[in-house]
């Protein structure tokens, strides 16, 4: 074998191990976008639930006016339009969302402080509905992540820090739990 | 602490070759040892005492005479057939030794018909007992049954399997034999369960046999959760053996976060956030206890229509009589049937199916 079909067949190799390198960032990017759009889905399903308790809530929780108007803010945010292909918008996004979690968590409690409002049926039925796209949101992020997990895998490890350099892709944000449900919760207030 | 499969050690019912030999004993046919209550053993059978005066204690007599006609009928063929068991082999041998002496190659004709004799003597002997225990089955498991709940019982069971057939959990198989098919509810969830035999004809040399494809339990259970897709979750095969159940499914595979359980089980779905939300990280541990339930079983499970559908194989039968050898008293038979009804329960609470909560 001489010294130019060595190169020749080192250099078809290295073309070839680049090029499934590349498409295996890709399909991992491309599986990131679908749980993005997976995540969506269920904000925007919960979104629209939102008016519905916010509107049953100002009835009867009158000293909870801050906490309403975050919600209603972080949910305005939050429907607006992002660009997918930017980590940093997508990072504020999920950020967002988080946050929102976060606020209708704290409203949710604050129901259990108002016996009226948590007998009202309407209310029963609107916190059904809000568990049940939480739970489903919950899955979306859980999918999100993992299919963050494997692309920013394959873009960190050597060659596909390279690759992904020319493939225009960066390393994506993982959808994280917003830092004040970490927190542990003070229920003195509800059990007192 | 979770009841397991077979915890008792014995297991009645079973009449295997053992148990037909015990026909030689004549201290069968006595009436002796009837136990006049029911003993309640546990939270399983708690109150069943009561129940067994009301419903079950004034057919003892009419039973015990049933066992001991089916018993005596037995024994005599056994008695009267005793000889085939020596000729029947002495004639298998002749006739593996004919067959290498006059054909080019061995078909095992003698080991064929050694092993059909077999079987048809062991029939002929059995009859009696297997119309008497499905007498069992057919009136008393119903009454047993009736002590747990609003359930059907039915001893037989015909072409129950094509139902499941799409879920992919069942291999291919040529015949079935099912039966012991309950249908009931349970806390809210509907039940429904039967124990199948699947055998397919594979071929041997120059002969096709039929080899047990999945012998075990197949059961259908109502969701609180409505979902559109399908998700499986099946055994973990090693990277070779998933890497096919990969290729050959149009399912994507679900990579999910608890070690454990990825190191048991391989999901597929066709829906990745919809798997996620059936398999929740607490119901993906629950899986993993109610495994060990069944004596580390190999369950695997479908997600479909608002339904879910779990196959566990089995090494013995289930919801089976007593032994024909023991006097009576539908004691065993009880407590056999209530044990593995418990068991049915214990995966619905053990897997929370009742309850509206999306943990």
């Amino acid at each position: 074998m001489d010294a130019l079909t060595l190169i020749i067949i080192i250099g078809a190799s290295l073309i070839i191990v680049l090029y499934i390198w590349y498409s295996r960032i890709i399909r991992n990017k491309n599986q990131v976008y679908e749980a993005l759009a997976g995540i969506d889905v269920q904000l925007k399903n919960r979104s629209n639930l939102i008016p519905n308790i916010l509107t049953i809530s100002k009835r009867f929780m009158e000293h909870e006016r801050e906490l309403i108007s975050s919600v209603t803010e972080l949910r305005t945010r939050s429907a607006a339009d992002y660009d997918r292909d930017d980590s940093q918008a997508v990072k504020e996004h999920v950020k967002l969302a988080s946050a929102l979690t976060t606020e209708m968590g704290k409203l949710m409690i604050s129901v259990e402080a108002y016996p009226e409002l948590k007998s009202d049926q309407t209310m029963q039925q609107a916190q059904l509905s809000y568990n049940e796209v939480e739970t489903k949101i919950a899955a979306a992020r859980r999918f999100y992540n993992s299919a963050v997990g494997q692309l920013n895998n394959s873009i960190e490890i050597f060659p596909g820090n390279i690759v992904a350099r020319y493939a225009n892709v960066s390393i994506m944000p993982f959808y994280e739990i917003d830092e004040a449900s970490r927190a542990p919760i003070n229920a003195s207030s509800i059990l007192d | 602490m979770p009841m397991r499969l077979f915890s008792s050690g014995k297991k009645p019912g079973s009449q295997n070759i053992g148990q037909i030999f015990k026909l030689y004993n004549g201290n069968i046919l006595k009436s002796d040892k009837l136990l006049e209550s029911y003993p309640e053993q546990g939270d399983w059978d708690r109150g069943f005492s009561d129940h067994y005066q009301t419903h079950l204690k004034a057919l003892v007599d009419e039973f015990e005479k049933e066992r001991i006609a089916a018993a005596a009928s037995a024994r005599k063929k056994l008695v009267w057939l005793t000889p085939l068991f020596i000729i029947i082999p002495v004639i298998g041998w002749q006739l593996v030794v004919w067959e290498f002496n006059e054909s080019e190659d061995f078909g095992g004709l003698g080991l064929l018909f050694t092993a059909f004799s077999y079987t048809a003597l062991f029939w002929f002997i059995k009859k009696s007992i297997v119309t008497y225990q499905n007498s069992i089955k057919n009136e008393i498991f119903p009454r047993i049954l009736s002590f747990v709940g609003d359930f059907i019982f039915s001893a037989e069971v015909a072409d129950r399997v094509y139902r499941y057939k799409s879920s992919g959990l069942l291999p291919a198989y040529s015949t079935e034999t099912s039966e012991d098919n309950i249908i009931g509810g349970y806390k809210g969830v509907k039940i429904e369960l039967f124990e199948t035999h699947l055998k397919k004809w594979k071929k041997r040399g120059k002969y096709s046999r039929l080899i047990t494809v999945f012998n075990g339990l197949i059961i259908n259970l109502s969701m609180n959760k409505k979902f559109n897709g399908k998700t499986l979750v099946k055994q973990d095969k090693g990277s070779v053996g998933n890497w096919f159940s990969k290729k050959f499914t149009k399912l994507e595979n679900v990579r999910l976060e608890d070690p454990r359980f990825e190191r048991t089980f391989e999901v597929f779905s066709s829906d990745q956030i919809e798997a996620r939300y059936l398999l929740t990280v607490s119901f993906m541990e629950r899986l993993l206890e109610l495994g060990e339930i069944f004596d580390n079983a190999e369950i695997q499970l479908c997600f479909e229509k608002n339904n879910l559908l779990i196959v566990i194989p089995l090494r013995k039968p289930i919801f089976e009589p007593g032994p024909i050898t023991e006097p009576e008293d539908f004691v065993d038979d009880s407590q056999s049937l209530l044990r593995e009804m418990h068991l049915i329960f214990q995966i619905i609470d053990t897997l929370k199916l009742n309850m509206e909560l999306n943990l």
